[in-house]
């Protein structure tokens, strides 16, 4: 059976060199991949952006319009949709006028490629439907829930910790519009909710000190474990069972060490017999 | 006292910290009855900015603002002066959080905002009163009427316009109690009369809303490539002491925001080191 799995990618300012490459592989070694793979989107945000609603990004260095021009460009030259995750929770309304926020949504305009938010801000949700039409939007809601009549075209983020409940996977319906993020790096974790609260705040005060609250020392002492060993099932598996769900949308997680974004992407991407020229390729010896 | 007002606050921060060391180290190598009034920038990334725009920009966060708070207001006891003078700001932007931010946590310090938009500047009086407020010389008010009017007004300090420094029947009559709040912008590049003045500084603050860092201008310093006619309303040190200081004058800038290391430092040492060591501080500083 021909299945197709359409995947989100992380780190799209982050990761962007990375992405590109693995673009750019897939072009020149199709051979190298898992035929299911299809590479379709990238998630996340430019650095020091108040709406960003993941774990805290601040960078030293602020882009300027015209290095996120190139990027965005870049992710359209290789047909990469980008979802910008403006998913931050403690937004006001007066934050919707925010110049460098506004600034990242008129450069995707420009460029003219589909691009899509998502919003956890009624507010925010408002201001960018009345302001920039042509952006797609996700809205979360405060709770993260799934409309039960979510018909929208594009990628809805499940809450992981569904991620293992059969009975609540197979309850859903518009299967087709649910992205799966298959390695969530906090998960069951019942501070998730308050350590995210935290890093939106921290965002918005412009507090990268405050962020690191979370006092799970696997995530920040980089001791979690990766794909290739934390689950007892080949990839195949993995997706496969999803697959006969009716799920095939997946993310990836961004993880704190970079290397190991690299080794995600071998694991779910690569077939194994092609894993050293792959990384080769992605680490720039190609 | 006359006190002298530094591009000191962000990006010329290292060699102001360092000159402030030395002259704490070598007090008596400072000239008599001067020291350093304000440190004055922008904080980045600041789309409040006016007056000048930058190759690369960062972003600070909110630890770098307090150590920048510790370093200025409490080590060196010296006013921090925001650089708000971007001209084009509109309802919308006042709420930039950033901006605010700073306001916010630098308000409980002698500082100090400059600005150059009416909008601004009733925002900040009513939302941040203890900041004192200066106007700033990218208004451009070279006439004597308009700076005369501007003087007037219930500013903490009036930057005047450059191309007044040397017009002394202007300064002759400025009123008495008017002259401590006089602010001489005393080593401008820019030449007598530059036609494209305003532009600039309109293109300037244009950028900080588009967070773009370049616009086509006509300007004949471009690339730091100098003419004849730059700093030609310049003051020098003899003349502040033999001039302008016993008229009553005691406030002057020193412009350096985008000027190299080297020049930043030669211009400190020029209006606050004795001759005799000026040497010696600038090679300690440059190290």
């Amino acid at each position: 059976m021909n299945v197709r799995n359409y995947f989100v990618l992380p780190g799209l300012r982050s990761l962007d060199k990375l992405n590109i490459k693995l673009k750019q592989l897939k072009n020149a070694h199709g051979e190298y991949f898992y035929n299911d793979v299809y590479l379709t989107y990238v998630q996340g945000n430019f650095p020091n952006a108040i709406w960003n609603g993941d774990t805290m990004f601040f960078t030293k260095h602020q882009p300027l319009n015209a290095e996120m021009h190139d990027v965005l460009r870049s992710y359209q030259k290789y047909s990469l949709q980008p979802i910008l995750n403006f998913a931050n929770s403690e937004i006001t309304g007066q934050d919707c006028d925010n110049i460098y926020c506004n600034v990242i949504l008129q450069t995707a305009l420009n460029i003219n490629f589909n691009t899509t938010c998502i919003v956890n801000s009624k507010e925010l949700y408002e201001y960018i439907s009345t302001n920039y039409p042509n952006i797609m939007q996700i809205y979360l809601g405060k709770n993260n829930a799934i409309p039960a009549d979510n018909t929208e075209p594009i990628p809805y983020f499940l809450n992981p910790n569904h991620n293992g409940d059969v009975d609540f996977l197979s309850r859903l319906k518009n299967k087709n519009n649910i992205t799966i993020t298959l390695n969530p790096l906090c998960f069951n974790c019942g501070k998730m909710q308050e350590c995210l609260y935290k890093e939106h705040l921290a965002q918005l005060n412009y507090d990268p000190n405050s962020s690191k609250l979370c006092t799970c020392s696997y995530l920040y002492n980089h001791e979690y474990p990766l794909s290739k060993d934390k689950f007892n099932k080949s990839r195949d598996l993995i997706i496969g069972e999803y697959n006969k769900l009716g799920f095939s949308r997946f993310a990836l997680e961004e993880y704190p060490v970079p290397e190991d974004n690299l080794e995600e992407y071998l694991f779910y991407f690569i077939k194994p017999e092609y894993y050293h020229e792959a990384k080769e390729f992605l680490l720039g010896g190609n | 006292m006359i006190k002298f007002n530094v591009p000191g606050l962000w990006y010329k921060k290292d060699i102001t910290i360092k000159f402030l060391d030395y002259c704490s180290a070598h007090p008596t190598e400072v000239v008599e009855n001067t020291k350093i009034g304000a440190v004055y920038d922008s904080i980045p990334y600041c789309a409040w900015n006016g007056g000048r725009i930058f190759n690369t920009y960062e972003q600070a966060s909110k630890k770098d603002v307090m150590q920048l708070k510790e370093i200025f207001n409490e080590k060196f006891n010296i006013p921090i002066r925001l650089i708000y003078t971007n001209s084009l700001l509109e309802e919308k932007h006042l709420s930039d959080r950033f901006c605010n931010l700073c306001l916010e946590w630098l308000t409980d310090g002698p500082n100090e905002v400059v600005v150059a938009s009416d909008l601004l500047e009733d925002y900040i009086r009513t939302n941040y009163p203890t900041y004192k407020i200066i106007s700033s010389t990218t208004k451009c008010l070279s006439n004597t009427n308009d700076s005369g009017l501007e003087i007037s007004k219930d500013y903490y300090q009036v930057c005047i316009d450059y191309n007044l420094n040397h017009n002394q029947e202007f300064l002759r009559n400025i009123k008495e109690e008017d002259k401590p709040k006089i602010e001489f912008l005393i080593n401008a590049i820019c030449p007598p009369g530059c036609p494209n003045r305003k532009l600039h500084y309109h293109l300037n603050g244009m950028s900080a809303l588009t967070y773009q860092n370049s616009f086509d201008i006509e300007c004949k310093i471009q690339n730091g490539i100098n003419t004849l006619n730059c700093y030609k309303n310049s003051i020098q040190p003899e003349e502040i002491h033999n001039t302008y200081y016993p008229m009553g004058f005691t406030n002057f800038k020193l412009e350096g925001r985008t000027l190299s290391d080297a020049e930043v430092a030669a211009n400190y040492v020029k209006y606050m080191i004795k001759p005799e060591f000026q040497l010696r501080c600038l090679s300690y500083i440059l190290r």
